[in-house]
């Protein structure tokens, strides 16, 4: 069972909420914080010292970095008749040089903990192959360090806050109880959103009281969420599992189904998962960042990358892509370019390396091997293509008189997107490189089913009855056109539903809580395991 | 100077209103890759160094903004 769904979570929440809404304004966050180490505590049975230390390292280098900026700016204003351009140029660029030391001392340590757990095993195996290469064998023993819980996400927040006081863009937060909330914030310490400390934090200065309105909103997405996460996602789950682990005993078109089904399987399990966390930080009336805009309706890869797990991409934009391509080597190109009149290299060059790093990382953060590097890398290569032949593009489709604004072009260029993230997702769902080439020869060979029966077609989920069957594949359908109503209208369904009489919303609420007790938790998905997404 | 801005960005995206816009960031009109094209016309163009720092919506939702970070970047140089 998810930690979300629990019976004891639920109790323990239940708990937080009438503390939480009864005490005064000062005391919320302080709740706030041991209900998050508490919770951290509960679902990974580890105390969280890794945590603890990201959370010092940050205050602290905040701190400073505050303290310099404040020194700089006093000092400044202290002799600024005395002081020439130049003289005041150099004592800027002294004080910019200790500002960057202390945010690089910050940066390597809160990067050092993710960097040990999650990539020592990865690169010392690389290292003993590339020794072996050259004759020499070394042999280790794998660590197979467990990663902390949310280390992935808590990092990566707290680096963003730290770049952003030394961008100036927020001043370093004092207050400890309020930082340390901002890195554990229990919704989103197992699987994000990335959140950014003036959006985030801001709401933790409020007074939160209760809400009925809110409280039917928060319900009504944590059950939209188990749905997504307990019907969807954990019944597709042995389709696609049996399916990547086992693709030798399958036939072509049943690969290609199980691959199709991948891509609803992963969005519902991580988008399931951010409507729980999303409900239950709405009853307590503060709003997490959002992380999907619906991506299957993308109509291409960039615009794919810009729906799906949007707090992790604009993290990679703002605190990578923008440093590397206004890094001063990249600038000096670009201008080099422009002068020699390259002016469409002097655009593109730049940018395209500056793509090639980020979605290296993007590759990497998602695990630590070959085929997610791979997979990274492919992503970034196609929209670099992409960027590269746009123009191309466009002669095309004008020649071929191709009404580019028409809706079935629309819908041919949203297939043709779904189709590519699953063709990407060939490179990284097999154990190895070799296995997904086997795998995407027999579907090419064979994409035809042999038979037109419910067992071939739905393998796996088929052992759990015909009923979880017809409801699973049901419950796809309503995610769909759930999707296209928000898409169409550009509105979010169940903020639509609780503007309607209430008798709407009674029949809306009890569908949903019929269907998750009967087909989730009292069903044989009272088991299932947790999200795809808490392993980063 | 508006009239250089609109037309490095008429150039970059004919299919935007620059002269109405005041949300080009905010709503999403400008993406990463319009916005790293820019830097550089606008380095070029008006002799200025900008920073990561300076990549933020209100310096690029309007032609007002981005007239704006340029002067302030001139005054710090």
């Amino acid at each position: 069972m998810t930690v979300f769904t629990s019976a004891g979570f639920i109790i323990l929440f239940v708990l937080l909420m009438i503390v939480y809404f009864v005490v005064p304004k000062k005391a919320q966050t302080p709740i706030l914080l041991a209900f998050s180490y508490g919770f951290y505590f509960m679902v990974s049975r580890k105390l969280p010292v890794y945590m603890l230390i990201t959370t010092a390292v940050t205050y602290l280098s905040a701190l400073l970095l505050q303290r310099i900026t404040d020194g700089q700016k006093t000092y400044l204003d202290d002799k600024k008749a005395e002081l020439t351009g130049d003289e005041k140029k150099e004592i800027k660029r002294k004080f910019e040089k200790r500002r960057k030391l202390v945010l690089v001392i910050g940066l390597v340590i809160n990067f050092s903990f993710l960097a040990f757990f999650k990539y020592t095993d990865f690169l010392l195996d690389n290292a003993c192959s590339l020794l072996a290469n050259l004759g020499l064998n070394v042999e280790h023993q794998a660590l197979n360090l467990v990663l902390p819980l949310g280390i992935s996400f808590y990092t990566f927040q707290s680096t963003g806050y730290m770049i952003d006081v030394y961008r100036k863009k927020v001043a370093a937060e004092r207050n400890l109880p309020k930082l340390a909330l901002f890195v554990s914030y229990f919704p989103q310490i197992i699987e994000g959103p990335i959140g950014r400390f003036d959006r985030l934090a801001s709401q933790f200065d409020q007074k939160h009281s209760f809400s009925f309105d809110r409280l039917k909103k928060g319900i009504c997405l944590i059950l939209w969420g188990c749905v997504k996460k307990l019907i969807i996602a954990d019944n597709l789950a042995p389709l696609v599992n049996g399916i990547s682990e086992n693709y030798s005993q399958f036939g072509g078109s049943q690969i290609l189904i199980g691959m199709l089904f991948y891509g609803i399987q992963l969005y519902a399990d991580f988008s399931g998962y951010m409507d729980m966390a999303s409900g239950y930080s709405k009853i307590l009336g503060i709003e997490i960042a959002e992380n999907f805009r619906r991506p299957y309706f993308s109509t291409s890869l960039a615009e794919f990358w810009r729906r799906w797990h949007i707090s992790l991409c604009s993290w990679f934009k703002d605190y990578l892509f923008y440093p590397v391509f206004m890094s001063k080597g990249l600038m000096k190109l670009g201008k080099k370019l422009r002068a020699k009149g390259h002016r469409e290299a002097a655009k593109n060059v730049p940018t395209f390396i500056s793509m090639a790093v980020v979605w290296f990382l993007t590759g990497l953060w998602h695990g630590a091997c070959w085929p997610e590097i791979v997979w990274g890398f492919s992503n970034g290569l196609i929209m670099i293509f992409s960027l590269q032949f746009a123009k191309a593009y466009d002669g095309v489709n004008k020649a071929l008189r191709i009404k580019t604004d028409s809706a079935v072009w629309k819908c041919f260029r949203i297939v043709r997107t779904y189709l590519l993230v699953t063709l990407l997702n060939f490179i990284c769902t097999f154990a190895t490189f070799r296995d997904s080439l086997s795998a995407f020869a027999i579907m090419i060979k064979n994409p035809v089913p042999a038979y037109l029966s419910v067992s071939y077609l739905f393998p796996g989920i088929i052992d759990r009855g015909i009923v979880t069957l017809a409801v699973t594949l049901l419950a796809c359908l309503t995610l769909f056109f759930v999707s296209l109503y928000e898409e169409k209208k550009n509105v979010l369904l169940y903020e639509a539903i609780m503007k309607k009489s209430w008798i709407v919303q009674g029949l809306v609420f009890i569908l949903l809580l019929f269907f998750v007790l009967v087909f989730a938790v009292g069903g044989e998905n009272g088991l299932s395991g947790g999200f795809m997404y808490a392993q980063f | 100077m508006r009239e250089q801005i609109l037309e490095i960005l008429q150039e970059l995206r004919p299919d935007v209103d620059f002269e109405n816009e005041t949300a080009l960031i905010t709503d999403g009109i400008l993406e990463s890759f319009d916005i790293v094209a820019l830097v550089g016309e606008l380095s070029d163009a008006f002799g200025v160094e900008l920073h990561v720092a300076d990549l933020v919506p209100d310096n690029f939702n309007s032609v007002d903004g981005m007239i704006s970070l340029i002067e302030k970047l001139r005054d710090d140089e």
